[in-house]
């Protein structure tokens, strides 16, 4: 190992030297000598006869150019830098191209005969048989076909262009790229045809762009047959995807790839000019080991293995409950599988390498080589939780640089994956019968895994059976689906938010509604048919499913019960329901907490429960619904409930209510969710419940939901979640104060009502306050908090809005109610994000902005300012006449 | 004050070469100012501005500008002048400046609007030194002559940008 890691060190060295190096700079080159003596001596021990031969060749190049045998020009010199990279490839252990190897040296002048290297002519040895190895990961494949496809549609346009403008060195480069590209995805996904005919092709045009051959008449056609054949391929391929491996046709790609070679071979009919400039900067960053070089594919790759990281947790779970499940081991093996691909593609060989070692351990027990055991499923969760560490790294790298790099010693997890190993005889490539019996690839059962209930269906039989009700469609559909930058949708959001607001305007303007024109009226309903329409979807296209969510709960779940002892069956429903996408990680924590608790506080120990005469085993069941243009979202539990009597007696202790209040049980149990009442030691004495529960509260109430408790005593404990459907849109009450116009959130709002002079009261250190049904609420005078002048100041003369936030209630003086409206959140732009007690603005139906009030914000605010001089309430006679009742208003 | 600002004094008068270009100039009081076209977004008529609580007397609120919510600074204010009555050439100039967390737009209200203006090197005098009195200059780019005529430079970003922010913490 570390001969391996020395050797590759050298190489990059040596690329470096040999980038930097100038044509008879003597000293130099002898430095180079030097560095590839050194790499000699290792390459012998580690890399085996390949490498080793392939740096002696070098070597020799260079002894011959110091000897003034070999002309030392830049080209020769491009070239050397160019078989450093093939060497490099050599050492991680890929194919590197033998051949290209030893064409460069030709070039150069010094004979090379590829045979020397023992070559194998390319991995042909599944001729002729079905090759349904890359049906395996159909997720990939999908990408594949897609963006397959789409280069080679690029790749014929492009030739046609070049036609028009031979020579056009950003169009030959375009097509090589789309060839490099198929190339490397198709290699990637296991179609080794599809992989070598484009590789063939990209060699071509590799010299073409190099101006080492000129691309005539006959390469044209040879290159456009290649595409068409490509093309084709792909085809088939996808056709094979959608209606199974019966449709397969076997393309034979050698005739091309011989033809491919026949123009290559032709010698150059243009004197090549000195292939200056443009070329070398080429091949100079394609010789550097940076696999930062192409960001857009390491950021596809981020964020793919970060789904994939999620998958292997999700189904290493489902296998401990079912240990022998061949499908679910499948499943793991697949993103690993991916993982190991793309991320060698990228050059990324540490990742590489660990997905690689993890991927042959469960190579082997698929295989029936070894046996699973908790041993290899905490290996296996270890070796996930490490790489999603290290493609974090790799995210921030993106995001702020390579001075962020980490260096990620990978070796502890290889040894103890190997060390798992060592039992069963390896490095057997996948061997196709033995799943063949189990479960053929392409089973749909397999492509989206269901997770659904604890309990996996038998093994052998999962594969015949229909999917179960949530799991994908067996036939997929390919392209049907785009992926869009989150800010364009946002802008698509707004804009159509826009479009409602406007044609409300419209509608509203007093010259409009003058006409009494029946056709007028109908074309503004069907008008506003479609913008409810389009809304609607607009809307719908922010909307992720909350599984992703619900998934890490698994996890949560099993390491919280195996730390306490419990066994706990985690029952999952709903998990296709869709919540806004920028909700999904603000309700990550709340989740994580009512969990805790049920699992934590609710479900008792197996002893316990037997005693009780219910099953040891616990479940806890997370369901997630619509009602009423609401998401649910319920965890329930089977255990104790909670132990209302001494929250009772813990409340009445620190004075939230009097013995003789009659608060119902359910009042009770919901002021575990009260600030401050739940993280009290005593409460953990007294009834076992409630850590972080008001960071619940806070959290859904942020998001504009609510939380409600609802426990049987020795039944279990419901927690009911209810959630907006969107953040974008808020459902609020307009209220005037003065001129002004403050949108208030509904779900905040207990009642409205005007205040009769006798409920009025002022109490010592706390200001004004307002009787409502027997307690005492604060008063907060908007006009006073905000500063706005000409409003009403008695408090008999406006409305009283009573809001509740974090258990807090208050009264706001509000002059009027204007009505109740559903607004689109906008933020107040920059610097004015951070004002306290508003959360944002809207446009209004007349397009002046209103201003949402937060009231947490408002409440501090409010007591930050103090009370305001007291205008008593009984000061104008002439109003109290008229308002002698408190009338609750509807809202 | 700004990293600009130190990095204009070290230049000295070789710098006001980078200040050539284009500037629209405003009226304010008695005063001509000129800021950097490329900042401008658009230039719109004095419309209806909802107040905003708690902010600092020269940001009048926030204006609706094609649905989108953006505030507008009133400029008398910020440079600490009278305020006079809205006349039906008083506008708002809309700008862009750039934060650490992106573009921002703002609207900045003016007397009026006059011209825009190309204005060259030789034309730029650095910003007036006021000896040992202790004038915050930070937000002057230079001082333009033309035809006789002296027109202040302004820097939009530290006009909105620095102060606003180091204001709002504070409040």
């Amino acid at each position: 190992m570390a001969d391996k890691i020395l050797v590759s060190h050298l190489l990059d060295d040596l690329a470096i030297k040999i980038l930097v190096v100038e044509p008879g700079d003597l000293s130099a080159v002898g430095e180079l000598l030097e560095s590839a003596d050194k790499l000699l001596d290792h390459a012998e021990v580690q890399q085996g006869a390949v490498l080793e031969k392939m740096v002696a060749a070098f070597k020799k190049v260079l002894e011959a150019s110091i000897m003034g045998e070999l002309p030392d020009s830049p080209e020769n010199f491009d070239r050397l830098a160019q078989s450093v990279s093939f060497m490099q490839e050599a050492s991680r252990n890929e194919m590197a191209d033998l051949n290209a190897f030893c064409r460069l040296f030709t070039e150069i002048g010094f004979v090379l005969d590829a045979a020397e290297f023992g070559i194998k002519p390319p991995p042909q040895a599944e001729e002729g048989e079905i090759d349904s190895r890359f049906l395996a990961d159909s997720e990939l494949l999908a990408a594949f076909i897609e963006e397959a496809a789409e280069h080679l549609n690029s790749v014929e346009s492009n030739i046609l262009a070049l036609e028009k403008s031979p020579g056009d060195s950003d169009i030959i480069n375009t097509i090589f790229r789309s060839f490099h590209t198929v190339k490397g995805i198709a290699s990637c996904t296991d179609l080794d045809r599809i992989s070598t005919l484009a590789h063939a092709t990209e060699n071509l045009l590799d010299e073409v762009r190099n101006q080492r051959l000129v691309l005539g008449q006959e390469a044209t056609d040879v290159v456009l047959a290649v595409c068409d054949r490509l093309q084709r391929m792909v085809e088939n391929i996808q056709e094979v995807f959608e209606k199974g491996l019966e449709h397969y046709e076997s393309f034979e790609v050698d005739d091309l790839i011989a033809q491919v070679g026949r123009v290559m071979a032709e010698p150059l009919t243009a004197p090549s000019p000195s292939p200056a400039g443009q070329g070398k900067v080429d091949l100079g960053s394609g010789d550097l080991p940076d696999f930062m070089q192409d960001a857009d594919l390491v950021a596809g790759f981020i964020a793919e293995a970060f789904e994939h990281l999620e998958a292997i947790e999700v189904h290493v779970l489902d296998l401990e409950q079912a240990p022998d499940d061949i499908d679910i081991i499948n499943n793991i093996f697949r993103p690993f599988h991916t993982i190991k691909g793309v991320s060698g593609f990228l050059n990324l060989t540490t990742i590489n390498k660990l997905a690689h070692s993890t991927e042959n351990l469960l190579d082997d027990v698929r295989n029936n080589k070894l046996t699973m055991s908790a041993d290899i499923i905490d290996v296996v969760l270890g070796v996930g939780d490490y790489l999603r560490g290290m493609v974090q790294n790799l995210s921030d790298m993106l995001e702020q640089g390579p001075a962020v790099y980490k260096d990620f010693d990978i070796s502890d997890w290889v040894g103890k994956v190997e060390l798992l190993q060592a039992g069963g005889d390896l490095e057997a490539p996948p061997a196709p019968p033995a799943r063949e019996e189990t479960a053929p690839p392409f089973s749909p059962a397999e492509s989206v895994a269901p997770v659904e209930k604890g309990a996996a269906p038998a093994p052998q039989a999962a594969a015949q059976e229909p999917p179960p009700k949530g799991a994908a469609p067996a036939k997929q559909k390919i392209g049907a689906s785009i992926k869009v930058d989150v800010e364009k949708l946002d802008g698509l959001v707004n804009a159509v938010g826009e479009l409602v607001i406007m044609q409300t305007m419209v509608r509203q303007n007093p010259l409009i509604t003058g006409i009494a024109d029946p056709k007028l009226n109908k074309d503004f309903g069907q008008l506003s048919r479609i913008t409810a329409e389009l809304q609607k979807t607009a809307m719908s296209m922010r909307m992720v499913p909350i599984r992703q969510t619900f998934q890490k709960m698994t996890r949560l779940v099993r390491d919280l019960s195996k730390k306490s002892g419990k066994v706990v069956d985690l029952v999952m429903e709903g998990e296709e329901t869709e919540i806004d996408r920028n909700m999904v990680d603000s309700i990550y924590d709340p989740l994580v907490h009512m969990m805790r608790n049920s699992v934590d506080h609710g479900v008792q120990k197996p002893e316990d429960r037997e005693a009780v005469g219910k099953p040891g085993k616990g479940t806890v069941k997370l369901l997630a619904y619509h009602k009423g243009g609401n998401i649910l979202i319920e965890i329930v539990d089977d255990g104790q409930g909670l132990n209302t009597d001494k929250i009772r007696a813990k409340a009445i202790e620190r004075g939230l209510m009097k013995e003789t209040d009659q608060v119902s049980d359910h009042e009770v149990n919901n002021m575990i969710f009260l600030p401050g009442f739940s993280t009290a030691d005593q409460i953990t004495d007294v009834s076992g419940r409630g850590v972080g529960m008001d960071v619940v509260k806070k959290g859904v109430e942020k998001l504009r939901g609510k939380v409600e408790l609802i426990s049987t005593p020795g039944q279990g404990t419901q927690f009911l979640m209810r959630l907006p459907l969107t953040l974008a849109i808020i459902d609020g009450i307009i209220v005037r104060v003065g001129q002004e116009r403050y949108i208030i959130p509904t779900t905040a709002i207990q009642e409205s009502l005007r205040a009769r002079a006798e409920s009025y009261k002022t109490v010592q250190g706390h200001g004004e306050t307002l009787m409502v049904r027997n307690s005492l609420v604060p008063i907060i005078r908007l006009s006073h908090v905000f500063e706005v002048a000409d409003s009403c100041q008695q408090i008999t003369a406006g409305i009283m809005v009573v809001v509740e936030n974090e258990g807090r209630r208050r009264a706001l003086l509000v002059d009027e109610l204007l009505g109740k409206q559903e607004v689109v959140i906008k933020s107040l732009g920059g610097y004015l994000q951070d004002i306290k007690g508003l959360a944002g603005g809207t446009i209004l139906g007349d397009g002046r902005v209103g201003l949402i009030l937060d009231l947490a914000g408002l409440i501090s605010a409010s007591e930050a300012k103090g009370s305001c001089p007291l205008i008593p309430a009984q000061a104008d006679p002439a109003q109290e006449g008229a308002e002698e009742k408190a009338e609750p208003l509807l809202l | 004050m700004s990293s600009q600002t130190v990095a204009r004094d070290e230049s000295g008068r070789g710098g006001m070469a980078d200040l050539a270009g284009k500037y629209l100039t405003f009226a304010l009081g008695d005063e001509e100012y000129g800021i950097s076209i490329l900042k401008v977004r658009e230039i719109i008529g004095l419309m209806e501005i909802t107040a905003v609580p708690q902010t600092p007397s020269y940001v009048k609120g926030v204006i609706n500008l094609r649905g989108r919510v953006i505030p507008v600074l009133e400029l008398r204010i910020k440079f600490g002048m009278p305020t006079q009555k809205y006349t039906e050439r008083t506008c708002i100039i809309v700008v862009e400046v750039g934060t650490p967390t992106g573009a921002l737009q703002l609207g900045m209200l003016v007397d009026s609007v006059s011209e825009v203006l190309n204005i060259s090197a030789e034309e730029i005098e650095p910003p007036p030194s006021f000896g040992s009195l202790d004038v915050d200059t930070g937000a002057i780019l230079g001082m333009a002559k033309i035809k006789g005529e002296v027109k202040i430079l302004l820097d939009v970003n530290s006009i909105v940008g620095k102060g606003l922010l180091e204001q709002f913490n504070a409040a």
